[in-house]
């Protein structure tokens, strides 16, 4: 039987670099993907991999069995990720997440009514464009909205560990979840492509 | 329950993570409330539509990652090479000063008087040096003085022997108008006469003077 997570910290801990190297195999694409979805490009989502790796092992000998490691190791990478999302923000002088009251008192977001890249209702796409138009449109999402839809959906995290994970009170990441929904049912719900079922609501 | 409260409760009854005792109530006001359904139908195909993106596979460069391990391991390292200009003044100073503190034994610092012994000897503090300065100028002085005024004393002797032989021949050699030249002469000479021995007693007392704000100066050090 293969050690589990926790086990080969332990092995980490007292200088194995082996245990460490099946460590990095075991959770590498599954921790790529996760920041991959919420940074939204492929080489600083690489770079973010590398740095969380390199957190992992300097802080081994801090890490305690007690707590689960997805949960301790989503914790740095969340934080690395949000770290490099600060970074992009400080140097975006306009800024997109701007919303406003409309009349009927929804909030209308400034960049959901730019043009987009997303296809026109009654364009029906292929099957591998798809990943783009979803991708896009998690992009736009605001960051707070899109890391707990990632962690949720993509992850299987439960919201009390996306809680912890993010050290917020459990009725923000459920609210932040339902916003980021009910965001993306507007944006996606035109959605039609070839050979599937048709998502158009 | 109404629209809002079971809208709130539509993600969590979708990733089954509604608690049993709310879902049957949820349920019962869906069977009700079409908008309700038909917004979690909207909710459920988003999800779906979630789920059409692939995972990515992108492997690890371990001997990269291997490589990031050790720099950062050897930064410590690093910073002390990169600035070795100011380890090494730092410790040249350092053993300058160890080598310093080998040999003295006491550091005392008294009144106005720094004062170092090495190895029990006690070298000469800053005040003791600088009397030794002041009595070496005063001795020049002293000598300048007694040469300068030794030279007056004999010029003043030297006219009143002329003016006495003046004096005593004035009568007999000379008579008429040349009585008043010598007259006017003698009186000269007494006047230079004067003017010297101010200058000789003046003199004394510059120096006196001098000596006594050297002596005050050395005091005060």
């Amino acid at each position: 039987m293969e050690p589990g997570d926790e086990e080969l910290m332990q092995e980490v801990k007292r200088g194995d670099m082996r245990a460490f190297d099946v460590l990095v195999r075991r959770w590498e694409n599954q921790l790529f993907n996760l920041i991959y979805k919420i940074i939204g490009d492929f080489e600083t989502a690489e770079d973010i991999r590398q740095e969380v790796f390199l957190r992992v092992y300097r802080a081994a000998s801090r890490y305690r069995p007690h707590s689960q490691f997805k949960t301790w190791l989503y914790r740095i990478a969340i934080n690395c990720s949000i770290n490099e999302l600060r970074k992009r923000d400080r140097r975006r002088t306009v800024p997109l997440m701007m919303s406003y009251q409309t009349k009927d008192g929804r909030q209308q977001y400034l960049e959901d009514i730019l043009p987009d890249l997303n296809p026109q209702p009654d364009e029906i796409i292929q099957r591998d464009e798809i990943a783009g138009c979803i991708q896009n449109a998690l992009r736009r999402l605001p960051d707070e909205q899109r890391i707990v839809i990632v962690l949720r959906h993509y992850e299987g995290l439960k919201f009390h560990q996306i809680a912890s994970v993010l050290g917020c009170p459990l009725g923000t990441v459920k609210s932040r979840m339902h916003h980021g929904l009910e965001r993306l049912r507007m944006m996606l719900k035109h959605l039609r492509w070839e050979g599937g079922a048709n998502y158009g609501l | 329950m109404d629209c809002e409260q079971a809208r709130g409760l539509i993600v969590e009854f979708l990733y089954n993570e509604l608690p049993s005792e709310s879902v049957s109530e949820f349920q019962e006001h869906l069977a009700e409330c079409e908008d309700c359904l038909k917004y979690k139908e909207e909710i459920q195909n988003t999800l779906e539509c979630l789920n059409q993106v692939e995972e990515l596979r992108a492997p690890v460069d371990l001997a990269a990652l291997h490589d990031a391990i050790d720099r950062r391991r050897h930064r410590v390292g690093k910073f002390l090479r990169r600035r070795w200009p100011v380890w090494a003044t730092i410790g040249v100073c350092g053993i300058m000063l160890s080598i310093f503190a080998l040999f003295v034994s006491e550091i005392r610092y008294e009144g106005n008087a720094l004062t170092i012994t090495f190895n029990g000897q006690e070298t000469d503090s800053l005040s003791e040096r600088t009397a030794r300065v002041l009595a070496a100028y005063r001795e020049d002085q002293l000598r300048f003085q007694a040469q300068l005024s030794g030279e007056l004393r004999a010029s003043v002797a030297a006219l009143s022997q002329m003016i006495n032989e003046y004096e005593s021949h004035r009568d007999r050699q000379i008579a008429g108008a040349f009585q008043q030249m010598q007259i006017q002469q003698h009186q000269t000479l007494l006047a230079i006469q004067k003017e010297l021995e101010i200058l000789a007693s003046q003199t004394e007392d510059e120096f006196k003077r001098s000596y006594l704000t050297m002596a005050a100066l050395a005091d005060l050090q």
